[in-house]
């Protein structure tokens, strides 16, 4: 089952929700014909916008603890500045919840990364 | 949660690995992180060939791999793939038995089994049988034997 992760900003005494989940699915984006082999990634999405209001969030795909799975444009974590791996599952899921929420400047700690504006609440 | 499902032709039944995402206190790790975690949990709904349960596995990171499997693995498909040939190969699903063979099959306990006399040149054929909460098996090379327990 899916985890719903529940976001409460103090300020606006309002909350978004991040959904969590591990998936066992084909994946669009890598599905080639004779390549349909089930993939298996945790997946972070929410309905929410950022402070734009223009876009919502596209989902996160992740397949590892490293490298491409990293927060910020897939070369640095988005709280430390730092390209090592991620060393569990709980610290990939809370590097990239904050980097949902906080948002990020562009190139923030040398990572190539576009400006994200943060999440809007309400 | 993440299901991968396995036909079995032998049986024609259906069965499942379940890869489920939670969130909570681990007690293994409360000295080290004392705090709520996200892990993997594996189950499968199917037993072994002896008709012993899995144990439940609990991934936190990725070298928490299938036992016998390479640590750390590459990344979550070589981590789950090793899991399956785990469960499967201890299941013994993929072991095929002669065109000669009779089987019969019986469940309990939400799982199947089949138990068949065959004999085998390549590999190992087995037999078993199982009723609830027992199970015995046997098997050797180029041989076949059954037995049954109730």
């Amino acid at each position: 089952m899916a985890i719903n992760v529940t976001v409460y900003s103090n300020g606006n005494s309002s909350s978004k929700t991040i959904n969590v989940d591990f998936a066992c699915e084909l994946l669009s984006s890598s599905y080639a014909p004779l390549d349909n082999q089930i993939k298996y990634f945790f997946k972070i999405s929410t309905t929410a916008k950022d402070t734009s209001n223009a876009t919502y969030f596209p989902a996160k795909v992740l397949k590892g603890l490293g490298g491409a799975n990293l927060a910020l444009n897939g070369t640095k974590q988005a709280v430390s500045n730092t390209a090592a791996d991620y060393s569990t599952i709980t610290e990939l899921i809370e590097d990239h919840i904050y980097d949902m929420v906080t948002g990020h400047e562009a190139n923030k700690n040398n990572s190539g990364v576009s400006y994200r504006p943060p999440m809007k609440f309400p | 949660m993440g299901i991968i499902y396995i036909y079995n032709e032998e049986d024609n039944s259906r069965l499942q690995i379940n890869v489920e995402l939670k969130y909570g206190f681990l007690a293994s790790e409360l000295a080290s992180a004392n705090r709520s975690e996200y892990y993997l949990e594996i189950t499968p709904n199917f037993r072994k060939a002896n008709g012993s349960a899995f144990n439940k596995f609990v991934v936190r990171t990725l070298t928490d791999v299938a036992p016998g499997a390479t640590t750390p693995a590459t990344d979550f498909q070589e981590l789950i793939d090793d899991y399956v040939d785990y469960f499967m190969t201890a299941a013994e699903m993929a072991l095929s038995s002669s065109s000669s063979s009779t089987s019969s099959s019986s469940s309990s306990e939400g799982y199947s089994s089949s138990s068949s006399s065959s004999s085998s040149s390549e590999g190992t054929s087995s037999s078993s049988s199982s009723s609830e909460g027992t199970s015995s098996s046997s098997s050797s090379e180029g041989t076949s034997s059954s037995s049954s327990s109730s």
